[in-house]
């Protein structure tokens, strides 16, 4: 029987050591895996769009980051990154 | 040394922002318009924010504008207003004027007035937004002398990987790299994972570009042009 809940966890522990390393295309490969398994998945959702970020990928990156906050609206690094792909200042007052 | 004085005429957006800009990066900056709710508004994000009318000399006088180093005339939509308070500022004895400018001909009045400096922010703007949206690799373009353009570019395929020397890029393209901006993963404190980044100001010839790298370089528009293919 598979243990989606285990699998989850497995690779997303590898797409993280992937993130963190830079190593960002298979960092993608298995945060997509993660999104197979639980769409609603924040760490996953919010990494890709870091990456893609990163590539200057910025519609996807946008995409990423919407789909973050509709699962979890107070999360500060979507927020702040989303913000700054539109051109809106968080300083701004 | 005391710190350079600045005064804003005209408080619209581009006025309010920069007079905002100024004030936070820790100048005195006078605020000037006049209409009083506008100045009501950034009374607390200046050093003196006055209701004046930007063509009468007195009223200027009086604000404490002869104090000023720069004086910024962001009246951008009323031209007579604009070349008026130009004119004033000016015959007040200030050395530095600069004027924001909305077509050629104010410009033109704006020099032959004494305008030390006019800018167009508009046109800048659409003239970067339109590079950008055609070379997406570049991120940023100053023009730093007619020949010569500053660029941040997100580091070419070529070079990811090679030392700054290896990929010739100063002996092939006659390019300097003046900095390279890096993105690093990490998991900030509330357990997220985020990226920020760090720049390498003045690399050396050893030091390494590597995939998703920034360069920050200056040559010829031409050069980073074939550089960048």
């Amino acid at each position: 029987m598979v243990n989606k809940n285990n699998d989850e966890k497995i690779i997303q522990e590898q797409a993280m050591f992937y993130f963190l390393n830079s190593k960002f295309d298979e960092a993608v490969e298995d945060f997509k895996k993660v999104l197979e398994i639980n769409p609603a998945n924040v760490d996953a959702l919010c990494s890709l769009g870091l990456i893609y970020e990163n590539k200057k990928m910025i519609e996807d990156a946008k995409t990423m980051y919407e789909k973050t906050l509709a699962v979890d609206k107070e999360n500060k690094v979507a927020r702040e990154h989303l913000n700054k792909l539109i051109g809106i200042n968080n300083e701004q007052d | 040394m005391s710190k350079t004085q600045f005064a804003v005429i005209g408080l619209g957006t581009f006025g309010s922002n920069l007079a905002k800009e100024l004030f936070k990066r820790g100048f005195p900056v006078l605020a000037i318009d006049n209409k009083e709710e506008i100045v009501n508004k950034i009374t607390s994000f200046v050093t003196q924010a006055i209701v004046a009318d930007a063509t009468d000399g007195k009223a200027l006088e009086n604000a404490g504008i002869k104090d000023c180093d720069t004086v910024v005339v962001a009246i951008g939509e009323d031209i007579e207003t604009s070349i008026l308070a130009t004119l004033v500022v000016k015959d007040l004895g200030i050395k530095n004027v600069i004027v924001k400018c909305i077509s050629q001909w104010h410009s033109k009045i704006a020099v032959k007035i004494g305008a030390d400096r006019v800018i167009y922010p508009e046109f800048e703007m659409a003239k970067k937004l339109a590079e950008s949206m055609v070379s997406p690799n570049i991120l940023e373009q100053i023009e730093v002398s007619k020949d010569f353009n500053l660029v941040e570019i997100v580091a070419p395929k070529k070079c990811h990987g090679k030392t700054i020397k290896d990929s010739e890029i100063r002996t092939k393209y006659g390019i300097n790299v003046i900095a390279i901006k890096k993105h690093i993963p990490f998991i900030n404190d509330e357990g997220q994972p985020d990226i920020e980044e760090k720049t390498n100001v003045a690399p050396g010839p050893d030091d390494e570009i590597m995939e998703n790298d920034i360069l920050v370089i200056v040559g010829k528009q031409e050069q980073i042009e074939k550089f960048n293919k």
